[in-house]
């Protein structure tokens, strides 16, 4: 069941949007507490990687966000046209044990996102980059009926 | 919902305390006030974030960073987090900050 979508600029300002839907959805979908967090968290550290990186050297796009809900999951899905890139081929950040002073600081965001999420997909359709974020929805908030009514933008 | 930073520094002791949202959107205004801070280098900073009811990667990235830079050793204390600005904590630094309820700590 699709519950809502959003198409915004390419542009840290649209973060907060994308944040409101992610957390819309969620609440429709009964999550709460680390697990509405780390949703928020996984499509605000994508999109935010997209914004910084995704577009660079071309002209400026958009990020498409939608919403789908069945009876045991809640899904994000993320959509750009920029260079090809598969957040699976990042890296953990290296050293994670050492003190703050050695780290190395890449690819903090992506793992955070990774660690986010019950299930995480990638793919290059159509010269389009699609993430896929997958959670499970608790199985009271599955069993009753959604929290709020369904909405299409 | 904006960041907002109240910086009291008290000899080698620097308290920011945090409220509001840290993400990439505010992450300069961040960066701007710890900078201020970690100039002087206190042994210790404690960070008070019993308001701040998200973090992301950007907020944690700008820490190490400065740091880093100014090759600041000094010790960061992380206050009464809320569980997701804790568990982000926790994910991203691995035991290098040293959590806890109250500054200084109670008992």
């Amino acid at each position: 069941m699709h519950l809502r979508s959003l198409t915004v600029p390419a542009k840290l300002d649209s973060l907060g949007d994308i944040a409101a839907l992610v957390l819309a959805a969620a609440d429709t979908a009964g999550l709460a507490g680390l697990a509405r967090y780390n949703l928020r968290l996984a499509a605000d550290e994508l999109a935010t990687n997209t914004i910084s990186y995704g577009y660079q050297g071309m002209a400026p796009g958009n990020i498409d966000v939608r919403a789908e809900m069945d009876d045991k999951t809640l899904t994000i899905i993320l959509e750009d046209t920029g260079v090809p890139f598969d957040p699976r081929q990042v890296p953990p950040p290296a050293n994670l044990h050492l003190p703050a002073e050695e780290r190395e600081l890449g690819g903090l965001g992506i793992y955070l996102a990774m660690q986010g999420v019950d299930h995480f997909f990638y793919e290059r359709v159509g010269g389009r980059n699609r993430n896929v974020l997958v959670v499970n929805r608790p199985a009271a908030a599955a069993a009753g009926p959604p929290a709020a009514a369904p909405h299409r933008e | 919902m904006a960041l907002k930073i109240t910086t009291v520094v008290t000899g080698q002791v620097a308290e920011m305390t945090l409220a509001g949202e840290l993400d990439a959107t505010q992450f300069k205004t961040f960066e701007k006030e710890l900078e201020g801070v970690a100039a002087s280098k206190p042994t210790e900073l404690v960070l008070r974030l019993k308001d701040l009811t998200y973090l992301a990667s950007a907020g944690i990235r700008m820490l190490l960073m400065t740091k880093q830079r100014l090759h600041w050793g000094g010790t960061v204390y992380v206050i009464a987090p809320q569980e997701g600005v804790r568990q982000v904590i926790e994910r991203s630094v691995h035991g290098s900050f040293i959590i806890q309820n109250d500054y200084p700590a109670a008992g």
